[in-house]
């Protein structure tokens, strides 16, 4: 038996920002692409997602207040910030099987070595374009695991854990 | 034939077990082959051969033997010498009539001479009229076993196993699990690395499994100790399957993580317990060989009989499995291995009746039988009676990973085999493949490339030293005074290489495909270097001149469902799914979306139900696979005049306008409404199959030639369950749920866009459209809302005769209304002008996609047209993608969509025709696949119900 437990976290709020990679929004943000990383207050987690869109992820903010937020930070330049929070399945993959879980699906190197606490990338499981996020949970392995929304079913049935 | 407790035996005494072979019930113990169990009680005879159905017994003993596939419930081409018994087990032999003893086939061995090297190249090829029965009768002698019928299958059968993958990505991957393997392992992991040690065998140990000698015993327990309990991730019963580009490894990996406790303590890593096979694709950063050696038969007459046996394969059976392998043996050998199989022997009570040291100068003549060995004649011309005859004449090294991973190999005649001799960066060998030496000379050198592999990881400044390993001298020992067989897999003979060499097929690589030799299962791992040897001689080269095959992944025969892996087809739902389940929707498949093609009423589809209910009352549809974009950005504007056809500088906020996408050859690519939400904000639908294409097309521009527009285009598919609501009744119900949205037809007129709150559920966009030519709305909630205003929709306009339809439904309707479907009926090369969407396309605009193409296409005329078309038989609907025809049978054009118009109580159809044809009253006739005809007169226009858009405007 693999010891990895998935749980939903679809009703998290998520907004994208959309804006220059080396810009003044890119700057405030100071997360780099691939990375994610808490807020101080640990409540929202901005992921570097592409290299000029950053995900934000929260489990107790509000998108509305993160949009707001958000788009204080844009002073005059071109950004967009667009809450896509319907539009996304989340989930959390955690326990030590965890990792044996997603390489099951996922060709990406999980080790310690390559992926550290913190890393977020774009990649395919069983055939669907995801995003991985390694998120430890008070120090258990956890991965953050985001496709869009209408996949969510089908990765629940690849990633359910037996 | 079963011995007392062996010293390093695998079978559990404690757990017996039964199975049948060919009906017939056979005790086993647990860790017992199916072959080593047949061995055990006297059985001699496994299969009949490939072309002759020459009866075949054990040579190898391993999972290379070529004599030993069997069949094993519903799974053909089992190996019998590598598969374990399983109790209840039923297994029979393949390809035999009417049964393995007496086999009717091996008539052939009559027609041996008409079945000479390439006969299937000289035979059957005339009269070109009897090939069909030719091949009738050659299916008949096609080998192996019998593949399962699904259908038919039980639980626990093949086809219902379960197959896995998954990924790796170890520091060193080490293959092979000898005491070469598991040191060059042990030492990585001491020095830090991630490692993953690969094996064949349930056990690891190499040659060290079947060793009686209590040093080399005593080494085996302690490396496997020690690999159980360091940081080594140890698969059994495991295979690398090759070496690909990238640096991939394939390995594939049977059996339940029970089948491997008993070998590897504690270290069974297989993932569910109903795995059949697990293909593991690992991405070493280093790759350490340790395959070891194999050993090589020996070519000479009767060299196929029952009871010819490798020495590795009697020490097998002797050591491992308590099997004594015969009563009489006579042991021919070049090396000490044959003296080291002669002392099992005689430790398990067969009689030795000579030991033919080669390097004394004696050998083998021809081994005599009939049906199994009887005699030996020898080269000094004395013929010795037994039952077994005992080879051990030579080593091949298997250096195929060596030259899949990009390095090479080449003869040392001193030693009678390849070695590597060029390895790539990041790929080192060890142990036998490499060279021969005592147990610590060939542990020393595994430790050291164990370390330099760890070294490598580290990017360590010390570069660990090697200590020498070569091959040591062996006699050139490949065949006989008197023909045998080479390939005992293909039964190709010595004398079929000297016909082929003869014929002119005299290089190694024509040799072999014109012979088939090392093209059986063993794969060149027993042949290849015999048959080397003997096209050589032939051809008066030398075996370095000859060359090897090339060697090609899989490294040994894989199966089908481990290739396949699992059942990852992704699909999609929509948030409304569970309710079409629930309300008998019938599923439809597209793309990788599960939509509803239509709803059963009492138990059948009614989409002409759903289309009346439309056309007279409402009905709502879920269209959430929409392919939908928010465009933000002042550039927005520019963005879409350069993507449409069409001009979009005027659309207002609040505006709708439908656009259609061409490729750069104008050929039409997508189309779809987008509306102006605010100032600089848009919303853009695409097709349903066309989403991802779109996206990419708009990323693809923006990131490319036009980087300095500013415009984000976010992906917001899913993020919005959409809902088509559209009948005469559409208003009114959209009114009842829209609290902040004026309704009225002044207020919200065809095209216009609103956000409003429906159902309670703020920031939905609302447009006004009409793709089934009925005034409708089309409603984008935020998906998680999505099924709550579906809820709604139905509650608020029971009293209206709300009813879902599916996309059948709407397929009719928006035919009845003349709409196109992009990709229905528009394909790979339909240009805008010949879909009839000449009114879009604005050539006065400065530049948009395929705008020169289109420039030229506008100037030339005879391009089919589409059109409408209705039946003259008005229930005759024609074939959806049949031809239509003109007198003569001249194909003049092609139904591109029909359908029976509920509306109408008529058939109605859309298609290309030539241009000539295309006037309205034209007859034209669409030919079906079973040759009827229905005649279709060409209409005025393409819709067939409402072409003035009153509805859509009311």
């Amino acid at each position: 038996m693999v010891n990895a437990r998935l749980t939903d976290c679809a009703d998290w709020a998520k907004v994208i920002v959309r804006a220059s990679p080396d810009g003044p929004v890119a700057r405030r943000l100071t997360v780099r692409h691939g990375r994610a990383t808490w807020s101080a207050s640990a409540r929202v987690l901005t992921v570097g997602w592409k290299p000029d869109s950053w995900l934000l992820l929260s489990a107790d903010e509000p998108s509305a207040a993160i949009v707001r937020h958000t788009e204080a930070l844009v002073d005059g330049e071109f950004a967009s910030v667009v809450d896509v929070t319907h539009g996304h399945w989340l989930g959390r993959l955690t326990g030590d099987g965890s990792t044996r879980s997603l390489a099951a699906v996922c060709a990406i190197d999980l080790a310690d070595s390559a992926t550290t606490n913190g890393r977020a990338f774009r990649t395919r499981i069983a055939a669907v374009t995801a995003t991985v996020i390694r998120d430890d949970d008070a120090g258990a392995r956890s991965y953050l695991v985001l496709c869009d929304r209408s996949y969510g079913h089908y990765l629940v049935s690849v990633l359910a854990c037996d | 034939m079963r011995l007392p407790p062996q010293p390093g035996e695998v079978i559990d005494r404690h757990a017996p077990l039964s199975f049948s072979w060919n009906g017939r019930v056979y005790p086993a113990f647990d860790g017992d082959t199916i072959a080593s169990a047949l061995a055990a009680a006297g059985v001699r005879v496994f299969s009949r051969s490939l072309k002759y159905h020459r009866k075949r017994g054990l040579l190898t003993a391993d999972a290379h033997d070529p004599g030993c596939l069997v069949q094993v419930g519903d799974e053909p081409n089992v190996p019998a010498a590598a598969r374990h018994v399983a109790d209840g087990m039923v297994v029979t032999a393949q390809a035999v009539w009417p049964s393995l003893r007496f086999d009717v086939k091996a008539a052939n061995q009559l027609l041996a001479p008409a079945l000479s090297a390439g006969f299937y190249y000289k035979t059957f090829m005339r009269p070109r009229w009897a090939w069909p029965h030719y091949e009738r009768v050659l299916r008949r002698f096609a080998p192996g076993g019998r593949v399962p019928d699904p259908a038919s299958a039980a639980p626990g059968d093949a086809s219902h196993a379960r197959y896995e993958h998954r990924h790796a990505h170890p520091d060193v991957l080490v293959v092979g699990g000898g005491p070469a393997g598991m040191t060059a392992a042990l030492a990585a992991a001491a020095a830090g690395a991630d490692v993953m040690l690969v094996d064949d065998q349930p056990q690891l140990g190499g040659h060290l499994r079947w060793t009686s000698a209590a040093p080399g015993r005593a080494e085996l327990d302690r490396l496997r100790v020690a690999v159980a309990t360091g940081a080594i991730e140890t698969l059994t019963q495991a295979v690398v399957l090759g070496h690909y580009e990238g640096g991939l490894v394939a390995i594939v990996q049977r059996g339940r993580p029970a089948d491997h406790e008993g070998g590897v303590p504690g270290r069974a890593r297989n993932g569910h317990p109903d795995v059949e096979e697990t293909l593991i694709k690992a991405r070493p950063k280093q790759l350490i060989l340790a395959p070891g050696l194999i050993e090589r038969p020996y070519v000479v007459g009767g060299n196929d009989l029952p009871g010819v046996m490798l020495s590795t394969a009697v020490r097998r059976l002797i050591n491992e499995y308590a099997v004594r392998p015969g009563e009489r043996a006579v042991v021919l050998t070049a090396n000490d291995d044959g003296r080291a199989a002669t002392d099992d022997l005689e430790r398990a009570g067969v009689d030795v009746a000579a030991v033919l040291d080669t390097r004394a100068g004696v050998g083998i003549r021809r081994i005599r039988g009939r049906g199994g060995v009887r005699s030996v004649e020898c080269s000094d011309s004395r013929v010795i009676e037994c039952d077994l005859v005992v080879t051990a004449t030579g080593w091949t090294a298997p250096t195929g990973l060596v030259t899949m991973a990009g390095g090479s190999a080449a003869y040392r005649p001193d030693a009678a085999r390849f070695v590597p001799t060029d390895l790539p960066e990041g790929v080192y060998a060890t142990g036998g493949l490499v060279g021969d030496g005592t147990l610590d000379k060939l542990i020393a050198h595994a430790g050291a490339v164990g370390r330099r592999a760890a070294d490598a990881i580290r990017a360590a400044d010390g570069h660990t030293p090697l200590p020498d390993l070569a091959p040591s001298p062996h006699p050139a020992l490949f065949a006989g005074p008197t023909d045998g067989f080479v390939d005992l897999a293909e039964d190709v003979t010595a004398h079929d290489l000297r016909t082929a060499v003869a014929e002119g097929y005299d290089s190694i690589e024509l040799t072999k495909r014109y012979t088939t030799v090392t093209m059986g299962r063993p794969q060149g791992k027993l042949e290849a270097m015999n048959a080397i040897a003997i096209v050589a001689e032939a051809t008066g080269c030398d075996i370095a001149g000859t060359g090897t095959t090339t060697a090609r992944p899989p490294y040994v025969p894989v199966s089908l469902g481990a290739l396949a892996g699992p059942n990852h087809h992704p699909v999609r739902h929509s948030p409304m799914h569970d309710w079409h389940v629930a309300h008998d929707a019938v599923p439809l498949v597209a793309g990788q979306w599960i939509r509803p093609d239509s709803y059963l009423v009492d138990g059948r589809p009614d989409p002409a139900g759903e289309v009346l209910a439309v056309r007279h009352a409402v009905g709502i549809i879920d269209v959430t696979p929409l392919g939908k974009f928010e465009l933000r950005g002042p550039d927005v504007p520019d963005l879409l005049e350069f993507l449409y056809v069409n001009k979009w500088r005027k659309l207002a906020v609040g505006q709708v306008r439908y656009g259609v996408m061409c490729a750069d050859d104008g050929v039409v690519f997508d189309d779809g409404v987008t509306g102006r939400l605010g100032e600089d904000r848009y919303l853009l639908t695409a097709t349903s199959s066309g989403a991802d294409a779109v996206g990419e097309w708009i990323e693809r521009w923006l990131q490319t030639e036009h980087r300095r527009w500013r415009v984000h285009a976010i992906p917001m598919t899913d993020a919005y369950a959409s809902i088509n609501v559209a009948g005469p009744r559409s208003r009114e119900l959209v009114n009842r749920l829209a609290s902040d949205i004026d309704m009225s037809n002044e207020a919200f007129g065809y095209m216009r866009v609103r956000i409003g709150t429906v159902a309670g559920v703020s920031d939905c966009v609302v447009w006004r459209i009409g793709f089934t030519g009925e005034l409708s709305y089309e409603l984008h909630v935020p998906s998680g809302h999505g099924l709550a205003v579906w809820h709604a929709l139905l509650e608020a306009g029971a009293d209206l005769g709300v009813r879902p339809f599916g996309v059948e439904a709407q397929r009719i309707l928006r035919l009845e209304k003349g709409h196109i479907i992009v990709g229905q009926d528009t394909d790979g090369l339909t240009g805008a002008y010949s879909a009839g969407l000449e009114w879009a396309i604005k050539l006065d605009k400065a530049d948009f996609i395929g705008k020169p193409e289109l420039s030229w296409q506008r100037l030339g005329d005879g391009a089919p047209e589409l059109v409408g078309m209705q039946s003259v038989d008005p229930l005759a609907v024609p074939v959806e993608g049949c031809q239509l025809v003109a007198d003569g049978g001249r194909i003049v054009g092609r139904v591109t969509s029909s359908r029976f118009s509920p509306t109408l109580g008529r058939a109605i159809s859309m298609g290309f025709v030539d241009a000539e044809l295309s006037r309205p009253g034209t007859v034209v006739a669409a030919r079906s696949p079973d040759g009827r005809r229905v005649h279709l007169t060409v209409q005025p226009q393409l819709a067939h119900v409402d072409p003035e858009g009153a509805r859509l405007h009311g």
